[in-house]
């Protein structure tokens, strides 16, 4: 028997995570790019470590944090009586931690590429500094964030390796798409990790293409290379 | 909204030090000297003498390195003056409208009538009402020009900074824009401080004229000849080989 289940699952997990990537990526450069310290490099290396790290070992590392016997599980347990662990909230936790580097470099690069010289004009007129980020910094950007927004959601939801160190395989709780075809292949269920392979790309095919042809229409100006 | 407060601006020993190449460079350097409220003055200088530095301290988008600004003015009191620019490109949103470019300047007022009114009246004043729902990219250099100072004027400071505003402008262009500036100066009273390389529109704008080298103002020309005034009038020329001597220096 085919279950969608595990697709359900998978869109509701990867929209999540990209909710918290888009505001956590997109704040941290924003904090990045108008600040100056001693070990600003070491930050950044750290914001893209992520996507460096096999995904496991990221998934072992949450698993220290989040784990039962980790600092921060412990506390959820005592003090909210709150287990994260092997529940659809870790599988979002991992989702945001691998594609929180795609968010935060897009957006990084989007914001370096800004002329300047708009945002000076706004302030001159008397806007605040909140108001230059959403009415001029931000349609500025709006090209590169589009593409990290495309980029981390179809990182989020192809994500298998922290996944399963943290939110593991439980069939109609936590098992998503990439899980899914694990482990239907390694039965030799064939026909139900294919099935679950075609929907997972035509996903992200039709949401890259989807995003490609609405930016076109959106802005003449990102016609000439698309988003991706 | 249109407030009758024009600002001064009193310098007093103003410096802005840049680190370039790890080596200090005083892009401003000492400057004294007084802006009168309800004036026109003119800064003219070499490329790199500091005049954008200048203005940007004085606008706020750049912090000085020594010295102080202290404003001046019928009420300002020296809190909250409200200082528009005008730069050398016209720096419009390009995803607005004109008018909508106009409006921003205007985000604080909440009657939208009031809003409308006087992005309206600013459109007729400057020429531009057929232009009213084009987009910058639509529109000539000149008439992009016109629309950055509508702009600053909808926003109605106490002082108008100007960065060479017409410095990219055709020769005619700049001509019918220099005329219009002096207009509204005589309609409008504001202050304003107008940065320039030619000297010919130094002498046809300014009351004063004020000219740097290296960070300084080596010397102050006051002109006095009432407006409108004719570019070939014999005492402007004086003026202006005066100004020309003082630059060549
Ligand atoms: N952000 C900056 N960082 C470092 N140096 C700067 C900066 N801005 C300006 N300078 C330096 O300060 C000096 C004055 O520059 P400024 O732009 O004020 O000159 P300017 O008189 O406006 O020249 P132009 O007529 O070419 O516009 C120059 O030597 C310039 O290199
Ligand atoms: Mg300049």
């Amino acid at each position: 028997m085919f279950e969608w289940q595990p697709v359900w699952l998978s869109i509701k997990v990867a929209l999540a995570s990209l909710g918290f990537v888009v505001l956590l990526g997109v704040s941290a450069a924003y904090v990045m790019r108008r600040s100056e310290f001693t070990g600003k490099a070491a930050v950044e290396a750290v914001f893209s470590l992520p996507l460096v790290l096999p995904p496991v070992v990221t998934g072992f590392l949450l698993l220290l944090l989040i784990g039962k016997q980790g600092p921060l599980g412990r506390f959820l347990a005592d003090s909210f009586d709150l287990q994260l662990i092997f529940t659809p909230y870790a599988a979002v936790i991992a989702g945001t931690v691998v594609a929180f580097p795609l968010m935060y470099q897009s957006t990084k690069a989007a914001f370096q590429s800004i002329d300047t010289k708009l945002e000076d004009a706004a302030r001159t007129l008397g806007a605040s500094e909140w108001r230059v980020f959403w009415t001029v910094t931000l349609p500025l950007a709006w090209h590169g964030l589009l593409s990290g927004i495309v980029l981390s959601f179809s990182r989020a939801l192809g994500e298998f390796g922290a996944t399963i160190m943290v939110a593991g395989n439980i069939p109609g709780k936590t098992q998503t798409i990439p899980l899914a075809i694990y482990f239907a292949a390694e039965s030799n269920d064939m026909t139900h990790a294919g099935l679950y392979v075609l929907i997972i790309s035509l996903l992200t095919f039709s949401l890259i293409f989807g995003v490609n042809l609405w930016a076109r229409r959106k802005q003449p100006q990102a016609t000439e290379r698309g988003v991706l | 909204m249109n407030r009758p407060i024009m600002a001064g601006v009193k310098l007093t020993q103003l410096s802005k030090q840049y680190q370039v190449a790890g080596q200090p460079l005083e892009a401003v350097d000492n400057v004294t000297t007084t802006i009168e409220p309800g004036s026109f003055t003119v800064i003219v200088g070499r490329s790199g003498c500091g005049k954008t530095t200048l203005l940007r301290l004085l606008s706020g988008l750049e912090q000085k390195s020594a010295g102080s600004i202290e404003w001046l003015g019928d009420g300002s009191g020296g809190a909250d003056v409200k200082v528009g620019v005008v730069f050398q490109e016209p720096r419009l949103m390009p995803w607005l409208t004109v008018y909508e470019n106009m409006a921003f300047a205007l985000d604080k007022q909440p009657d939208r009538t009031l809003v409308d009114r006087q992005v309206t009246g600013t459109l007729e004043q400057l020429g531009l009402t057929g232009f009213r729902d084009a987009y910058p990219s639509q529109l000539s250099g000149g008439m992009a020009q016109r629309v950055s100072l509508g702009r600053t004027l909808c926003y109605d400071p106490d002082l108008i900074l100007m960065d060479e505003p017409f410095g990219a402008l055709d020769y005619f262009t700049r001509k019918k824009l220099q005329r219009e500036l002096v207009d509204l100066f005589l309609s409008q009273h504001k202050t304003i401080v107008f940065v320039t390389h030619d000297v010919t529109e130094a002498v046809f704008l300014g009351q004063k004229v004020l000219v740097m080298e290296a960070g300084q103002i080596v010397r102050e020309v006051p002109i006095d000849n009432p407006y409108p005034r004719q570019a070939t009038d014999p005492s402007l020329l004086a003026r202006q080989q005066e100004i020309l001597a003082a630059l060549e220096n």
